[in-house]
């Protein structure tokens, strides 16, 4: 079980002791290998719950664990470095040195990896993220389109060899078809076992990638579940200001007007599938 | 110093018109330089004592401001007393000796570097960063007829005063993110440590350069073509304190040309 969260409170040092903490008495338990989104609007904890997993805060109090690690010591936070990889909101933007593989470098080295180990590691990074080494390893990170370069700046993450990677709004500020480029990683990286826990503000990203899906509210769990699950409670989200996927939206449409789907659909592909069966269930004498 | 250490509270010094006090100060520390005996002296100590006593600032606060400086007043009375040899030899030690005339000059040389560092924070706790702006295009704008840029100088000023919190909260940003990768910033020898600050300079460098740029096309969107035609939200009025505060200074600095005139 990579990542537990026991009672978890996090209440920032100066700030009002009235209001509610950053993190409100959370629990939770993030499987190997699941992929958890994360949604809640803005103030409603999520980068606290992602600095909390990456040990890059300690908890006020309650517990984490990540991988059998107590996070409330300072060395196992430490330690976590290399298990933990955490991707910040626009991370093309600590891009800092002047070729690809030295910047992708940077964290292996850091890691006091030897130069032969941290190549493998850089190597192997920019494949994952499907930048070849020989390809753009020597380019300037700041001559590559915004999709390239966030490739990059994930691929600095994945060369410490993380089994958890933690993203914050991965697919913020890029166009189409850079979306679609991150997406298509993450889908990959998650498919080849890495544990994945990503904030989105993007109802159909959190739709289409994620395994489950936690909803904040105020620094408190306000749904947990998989996506049709948490989807299907429309109107309570409505009403904490959060929207759902549009193929959700669209069968609610559907079964308002009488089409029953047959439940919630919260990708573009099961409703369609939904309504392809649905096509079949009326059979074919209908057209005629 | 001053900058950026405004101690936000209601007092005359507070509500004083920010043109006004900056000339103040600037004159006032000009002036304290024509006080060459203790009387003179004395006197400058007693304006500066009415501008603390009309600042409704801590006395704790502004001694807390004086701390980073004391070394160099110390240092600067210890060489005054040493090295200035005139008068009668109080105190000898070997080819040491400590004089009359070197002690006078040292007191006279600290007293006037604290009159300086007092007025300073004085300034820097009593004006907000854009009050201490707008203070400044003030005065500076006669000398624009000698192609001083005074607006282009005070919006400068304003503008980073503006991004200092922003580029702080992006190096935090940039650290957390650096040190995710296992960056360390804490252990290592000198040397090590500032190796470790590129990984950080470098991506906050592009991000002032972004900032700069947005700003910029954001202030043209809007029309911001330099200083003609435009006009003030705040327009600054001259009130009575504040030719008080005029008068004071005209005081006290007739009274040193007296002074010192006088033999």
């Amino acid at each position: 079980m990579p990542i537990v969260l026991e009672h978890v409170t996090l209440r920032y040092p100066g700030t009002d002791p009235t209001a509610h903490p950053a993190v409100d008495d959370l629990s939770l338990v993030v499987d190997d290998g699941e992929y958890l989104g994360v949604i809640g609007h803005t103030g409603s904890g999520k980068s606290t719950l992602v600095l909390l997993m990456a040990g890059l805060l300690a908890a006020t109090s309650g517990r984490v664990t990540v991988n059998g690690a107590d996070l409330a010591e300072r060395s196992a936070r430490r330690a976590l470095r290399r298990q933990v990889g955490i991707v910040f909101q626009y991370p093309e933007h600590q891009l800092f040195a002047d070729t690809v593989a030295e910047d992708v470098g940077f964290g292996p080295r850091a890691l006091g990896l030897t130069a032969r180990e941290a190549e493998r590691a850089v190597d192997d990074a920019l494949e994952r993220v499907d930048m070849e080494l020989c390809t753009y390893g020597h380019r300037s990170p700041f001559e590559l389109s915004g999709g390239q370069m966030r490739r990059v700046a994930i691929a600095g993450v994945m060369a410490t060899r993380p089994d958890i990677l933690i993203l914050d709004e991965p697919m913020a500020g890029l166009d189409p078809a850079g979306r679609a480029e991150i997406a298509a990683l993450l889908r990959r990286l998650h498919d080849r076992g890495l544990t994945v826990v990503m904030v989105s503000h993007d109802m159909d990203d959190i739709a289409s990638l994620a395994d489950r899906v936690l909803v904040l509210r105020d620094g408190g769990c306000f749904a947990h579940g998989t996506p049709a699950e948490v989807f299907a409670r429309q109107t309570e989200l409505r009403e904490i200001g959060l929207g759902v996927p549009h193929a959700a939206r669209f069968a609610a449409r559907l079964s308002a007007c009488g089409i029953d789907v047959g439940g919630t659909m919260s990708t573009p592909e099961a409703l369609a599938d939904a309504l392809a069966s649905l096509r079949t269930d009326l059979g074919p004498g209908r057209e005629a | 110093m001053a900058l950026g250490q405004y101690h936000k509270a209601d007092s005359p010094l507070h509500r004083m018109d920010p043109r006004f006090k900056i000339l103040v100060a600037v004159v006032y520390m000009l002036v304290i330089f024509l006080a060459r005996e203790l009387v003179g002296l004395s006197l400058a100590l007693v304006f500066l004592a009415g501008a603390v006593a009309a600042s409704g600032i801590p006395l704790g606060l502004l001694a807390r401001s004086l701390r980073p400086v004391i070394a160099f007043v110390v240092f600067t009375f210890i060489v005054n007393l040493v090295f200035i040899t005139s008068g009668d030899t109080l105190f000898a030690l070997g080819r040491l000796a400590i004089t009359s005339g070197g002690l006078s000059a040292a007191a006279f040389m600290t007293t006037r570097l604290f009159t300086l560092f007092v007025s300073t924070a004085l300034l820097g706790f009593t004006t907000s960063p854009v009050d201490l702006a707008d203070g400044i295009e003030g005065p500076l704008t006669p000398f624009e007829r000698f192609g001083v840029p005074a607006h282009e100088i005070s919006m400068m000023m304003s503008i980073a005063l503006r991004f200092i919190p922003i580029l702080v909260a992006e190096k935090d940003r940039i650290v957390r993110a650096q040190t995710a990768r296992g960056a360390d910033f804490e252990s290592g020898n000198p040397l090590t440590r500032m190796h470790a600050i590129i990984p950080v300079l470098t991506p906050l460098f592009l991000s002032a350069f972004r900032h700069a740029e947005d700003l910029a096309t954001a202030m043209e969107s809007r029309c911001y073509h330099g200083k003609e035609g435009r006009t003030r939200v705040k327009t600054l009025q001259p009130a009575l304190r504040d030719w008080a505060a005029v008068a004071a200074l005209a005081i006290l600095t007739s009274a040193l040309v007296v002074l010192r005139t006088v033999p």
